[in-house]
């Protein structure tokens, strides 16, 4: 085997400083080879390649200064903010965990579509308000929805779901998902004056409970 | 010169040739009634075909009669990986088809095309191999004995450029069918991508360029045919490739006058040009638009779309809607560019002005985001070389294609086909030998270690890379201009794959070639100074 001899013939060259420099001057392109080739090597088992992410540098900062836990006082709390986009999109709500007070909130903000005991299985909701005015709402038991159009100087795109078949409770502006994603209702509160998420929520009604998630 | 040689070969071919034509072999696999431009062609090269085979066959059989130790080496290298592929396509019967190859197939079935998406080379050659086995392993069969025949001659190169000594020591043989098997290469060999001959096919013009450090030693008119026959087909067959065109072109001028007369290098430069240009029009015409080009360009472009501002990116937007629908950008901001392509009806119908300006606004975006479009691409080029986690394989679709559940569209219209062989031996080891080969274990999982190093391009790019640099430093012109026609591949891939997939760069396995040639050849060193050794003793 070639490798048998090394250990003698590296002890014959007697390798000082001078003769260092000498085998990096002989053998600088082999070496410096042979160190990218082992480096890849480690890389490959370690694999610690990750991959650039760009999108986030143009990503609005989400102040979530609010901590509410009752949907209805959020609701509340939202009804008097005439100043912000406020976006919505409803996955799989199941209206059997619903409260009274939570759809009448609802429903006070002018979403009157919504009705409770209307719907015998889970439905999807996407709905819009702009300085305080509705500018759109849509509901949908099994298909799937989606708003898409401009909002000011940002492309917004909202898609919900009713039954549970792709996970789709997303909100997006520009291209970037500002929503918590997962069952239940999906709220983004948007100030486009001064470029902010104000808040960024999720309420899921589960066997009674209200989860609320940020 | 004798010509009567040549006759016994070329009447068994034509006789072979009309012997196919009278039963009608190709109706096994094509369904037809006219006569179209692609029937004839095919009919006429598989004509072709024939005879260069048969002539070739012949030569081979007559010089290792003769006994030319060389033809005799080349014939047991052919024969040993001829018949290891064989075991393999057995196994995995009736190959790794995927996707697109299945297409490539349902599309040139009525001679009505010849499937310029994939290459017009890519479809007249697999309808070329249908002639003479009529389903679709018969293409594999047939592709695996030339790809041997590339494999036998670039061992044989291998070992005159190393001065290898030539050995029956299975290990040595071994090590010398080794970088043959580097699995992003075998992977696409056992399916109908073109990939998985054209790398062999440039292997073979890379190893002819290199192998003849005097340029075109051996230049009778046959040999200088065959060398611009399979430079035309390396430089057009991949858009990444055309600087081997410029590159042959520029050896044969530079080539000693005691090689090569002028006349022979007019000759051949001729050839090579005009084979260049007529058939990169070819391919044009039967493109019909921008499309393909326009792939190239699809997933940078969206992600400069999703990151443009909608009022300071105004103008450049609404040139690029005219081409690529915005609004299904916006609907679909978790898929690439390429998905969308494919399954959301992203591409508009345009003119060629509105292909123009989309270009310009492209270019306008790249310039004002480089970060943006410069990531895209590293991330992209990441998943090529294997080294992201996110690294895409047909083979995914190959190891799934006899799932009870699997969804392939392709591989239902190709059972409606009814064509033979196209059902395999075992399903459960086919699917275990090809996930296997993909580095993926029984429950689905990546084999993380082996999958990143065995597949994984860097490595042998680095040796490529470093052979380059040598070439340079030692002033080897003649190696530093071939491997500046493959080195200059990496930044041209690196701008237009359209996805990131290990096939872009399959060439470099040829690091492991070179790399496997040292070995050896350090083993043939140790093992001489020992038995010099012995004999002092």
């Amino acid at each position: 085997m070639p490798w048998m001899g090394i250990k003698e013939k590296l002890e014959s060259l007697n390798l000082g400083v001078g003769q260092m420099t000498k085998v990096f001057r002989k053998y600088w392109l082999e070496i410096i080879f042979s160190l990218l080739i082992f480096n890849e090597v480690l890389c490959a088992i370690g694999y610690v390649r990750q991959e650039i992410r760009y999108r986030d540098d143009k990503k609005m900062n989400i102040e979530s200064k609010w901590v509410d836990d009752d949907f209805d006082q959020y609701i509340e709390r939202l009804s008097e903010m005439n100043e912000y986009e406020i976006l919505i999109s409803g996955e799989e709500i199941d209206f059997n965990y619903f409260s009274q007070n939570d759809l009448m909130a609802l429903q006070s903000i002018g979403f009157e579509n919504l009705e409770n005991g209307q719907f015998v299985s889970t439905i999807g909701f996407v709905g819009i308000i702009r300085e305080g005015d509705i500018i759109y709402q849509e509901l949908c038991t099994n298909d799937n929805i989606y708003y898409s159009g401009r909002l000011g100087n940002h492309y917004l795109f909202i898609e919900s779901n009713g039954t549970d078949m792709k996970n789709q409770g997303n909100i997006y502006i520009d291209d970037i998902k500002y929503s918590v994603d997962t069952k239940g209702i999906n709220i983004v509160v948007f100030d486009e004056k001064n470029e902010v998420i104000v808040d960024s929520v999720n309420y899921c009604f589960v066997n009674g409970n209200t989860i609320v998630r940020r | 010169m004798n010509h009567r040689k040549y006759l016994l070969p070329g009447v068994i071919a034509i006789t072979h040739w009309l012997i196919c034509q009278i039963f009608g072999i190709d109706r096994l696999f094509f369904f037809y009634e006219g006569i179209s431009y692609a029937y004839i062609l095919v009919k006429f090269l598989f004509l072709i075909f024939l005879v260069a085979g048969w002539e070739f066959l012949f030569y081979v059989v007559t010089k290792v009669k003769k006994g030319d130790e060389e033809f005799r080496w080349g014939v047991l290298y052919f024969v040993l990986y001829f018949l290891f592929t064989i075991c393999i396509i057995i196994i995995i019967w009736p190959g790794a088809w995927a996707w697109d190859d299945l297409y490539t197939l349902l599309n040139i079935s009525g001679y009505k095309s010849l499937d310029p998406w994939h290459h017009v080379f890519t479809g007249t050659y697999q309808a070329i191999l249908l002639q003479l086995l009529p389903f679709p392993t018969g293409i594999l069969i047939l592709q695996n004995m030339i790809i041997s025949g590339c494999v036998s001659f670039v061992i044989l190169k291998m070992e005159m450029l190393f001065g290898l000594k030539r050995t029956r020591n299975p290990f040595v043989i071994l090590l010398k069918f080794l970088p043959f098997m580097f699995p992003p290469v075998f992977a696409v060999q056992f399916s109908g991508y073109r990939m998985g001959i054209y790398v062999y096919v440039e292997l073979l013009f890379l190893t002819m360029l290199i192998s003849n450090q005097k340029f075109l030693k051996n230049n009778s008119y046959i040999y200088l045919l065959f060398f611009s026959f399979i430079c035309i087909l390396v430089s057009v067959w991949r858009t990444e490739s055309f600087f081997y065109f410029i590159c042959a072109c520029f050896l044969i001028l530079v080539s000693d006058k005691g090689f090569m007369s002028f006349a022979k290098k007019l000759i051949t430069i001729f050839l090579i040009v005009m084979g260049f240009f007529f058939t990169s029009l070819w391919q044009k015409t039967e493109l019909k638009n921008n499309d393909y080009m326009l792939i190239n360009f699809v997933n940078p472009c969206i992600e400069l779309v999703r990151y443009s501002n909608v009022i300071s990116d105004e103008k450049e937007l609404y040139s690029i809607d005219k081409v690529l629908d915005l609004d299904v950008i916006h609907r679909n901001p978790q898929l690439t560019g390429e998905r969308m392509y494919w399954y959301k009806n992203l591409k508009k119908t345009y003119t060629k002005q509105e292909y123009k300006e989309f270009l310009r606004a492209f270019i306008k975006l790249c310039i004002k985001y480089p970060k943006v479009f410069i990531a895209e691409r590293w991330n992209t080029f990441l998943r090529g070389v294997e080294l992201s986690e996110k690294g895409f394989l047909n083979l995914y679709g190959a190891a799934r294609l006899y799932d009870d559940n699997d969804k392939n569209e392709a591989m239902k219209l190709v059972k409606e086909k009814g064509w033979i062989g196209i059902k395999p031996i075992s399903r459960e080891i086919r699917k275990k030998v090809i996930s296997w080969g993909m580095g993926i274990n029984e429950k689905g999982q990546d084999i993380h270690i082996y999958r990143r190093l065995s597949w994984n391009i860097v490595i042998p790019m680095l040796i490529i890379l470093y052979i380059w640099i040598k070439s340079l430093t030692q002033r080897k012109w003649n190696l530093f201009i071939i491997f500046s026609a493959l080195i200059i591949k990496i930044p041209i891939v690196f701008w237009i794959e359209p996805e990131g997939n290990t096939q872009y760069f399959l060439i470099f396995g040829m690091g492991y070639i070179i790399l496997s040639g040292y070995i050896i050849k350090l083993l043939d060193n140790h093992n001489k100074n020992q038995n010099n050794k012995v004999k002092l003793n």
